[in-house]
């Protein structure tokens, strides 16, 4: 069953591709795609700084999506902040890119990236993978609760 | 080397993602029945054909961009003494169009020493870093690019500086990458800064910039001059 209240939070910054993950989870009935085309952009939003101070026109995202090359911060940096920072680090980060570079790969793990997709040729391969990502990560997953753990007292 | 096989298979397989995901999109929206289409029908085709066609004239871009930046050093014409007034008359010349549509104004700087280069190639780098400024003058009332010798400092460099509107410290060597653009609906395919470097390298030269945010630009470089050679 679609998630059609989940929000997707999309750092992109070619226009074209952005065009075909939105139009793609639109095909879904996805409807929350809040689109970014840097990276200073990215972390304003996450943190609702700037243009994003309004918490309910820029809700926390179920999953993020990234790219790497991105204008300001790139998407390395991005993700290296959202991992430090203990409010965002629990958002899956999907890494979605042209690069299959090993570098880039080995990278996005070593910053705890939850997976690393490389953007297929073709539309039918493309919406296939916007499903898979759909049904995975606002279907399957189970975003964390907010519920506070003393590890200390569980024992 | 590796990083110019990053960049290219980074960068030029984007236009393709693009062109091969909107002609899907292309097919589906032709595939409606003719009696059934609506305006908005109709406007997505005619947005599918143009990202298509916007995709193709961008790949065409990266591959000129890329060879370009494959034959610098590779293919050069043999450096000669040429005073670097001469090289500064013959940019601001080829620009002169750009520079009076956009009503700036250009201080050329006196004493200029002469240099020992492949002519055209640091024609190249000024035009290009001349083209850069006007780009990213920002709305001044009063634009202008400075183009000048150093002369004073223990190793001398060439500069342009214009009044515009700044790089953060933090872009400073990203700029440099090719294909990186700051602003993404900026004109150009963001190879311009990359061609520059590389023809100083190639000349033994290097390039950096002094600039922050909102402070204009200064983009500084040295060149072999006449007798050190």
């Amino acid at each position: 069953m679609i998630n059609k209240l989940a929000t997707v939070l999309l750092v992109e910054d070619d226009e074209t591709h952005a065009m075909l993950i939105m139009r793609s989870f639109e095909g879904m009935g996805v409807e929350r795609i809040q689109w970014v085309s840097d990276g200073e952009q990215a972390m304003d939003y996450l943190q609702h700084r700037g243009k994003y101070t309004d918490k309910e026109e820029s809700p926390h995202p179920d999953v993020i999506l990234l790219d790497l090359r991105l204008p300001k911060l790139n998407g390395h940096e991005v993700l290296k902040q959202i991992k430090s920072l203990e409010e965002l680090r629990a958002i899956p980060v999907v890494i979605l890119t042209t690069s299959k570079n090993e570098y880039d790969i080995a990278k996005a793990y070593l910053n705890y990236a939850n997976s690393y997709l490389v953007k297929p040729l073709g539309l039918d391969k493309f919406q296939e993978m916007v499903k898979e990502i759909e049904v995975y990560w606002l279907e399957w997953n189970q975003t964390r609760p907010n519920v506070r753990i003393n590890e200390g007292k569980e024992k | 080397m590796e990083r110019f096989t990053y960049t290219v298979s980074h960068d030029l397989r984007s236009p393709l993602i693009t062109i091969q995901g909107f002609l899907g999109f292309l097919k589906l929206d032709l595939s409606k029945q003719e009696d059934n289409k609506t305006d908005a029908d109709s406007k997505k085709i005619n947005t599918d054909i143009k990202m298509i066609e916007d995709a193709t004239v961008k790949m065409d871009a990266l591959l000129a961009n890329t060879l370009e930046l494959s034959r610098i050093g590779r293919v050069a014409n043999p450096p000669e003494e040429v005073p670097y007034e001469d090289i500064v008359k013959d940019s601001l010349a080829q620009l002169a169009e750009k520079i009076r549509s956009s009503g700036i104004s250009v201080l050329v700087g006196k004493e200029l020493p002469q240099v020992y280069v492949d002519r055209m190639r640091i024609m190249e780098v000024l035009v290009n870093l001349i083209e850069n400024s006007i780009k990213y003058i920002g709305n001044r009332a009063d634009p202008t690019v400075e183009i000048g010798y150093n002369a004073d400092k223990e190793k001398p460099f060439f500069f342009v500086r214009d009044n515009g509107i700044g790089i953060d410290p933090s872009q400073h060597e990203k700029v440099f990458e090719l294909f990186y653009k700051l602003d993404k609906k900026s004109e150009g395919s963001g190879a311009g800064l990359a061609i520059v470097k590389r023809i100083l390298e190639v000349h033994g030269g290097h390039l950096w910039i002094e600039s922050e945010e909102g402070k204009g630009c200064k983009f500084c470089f040295t060149l072999p001059l006449t007798g050190n050679t």
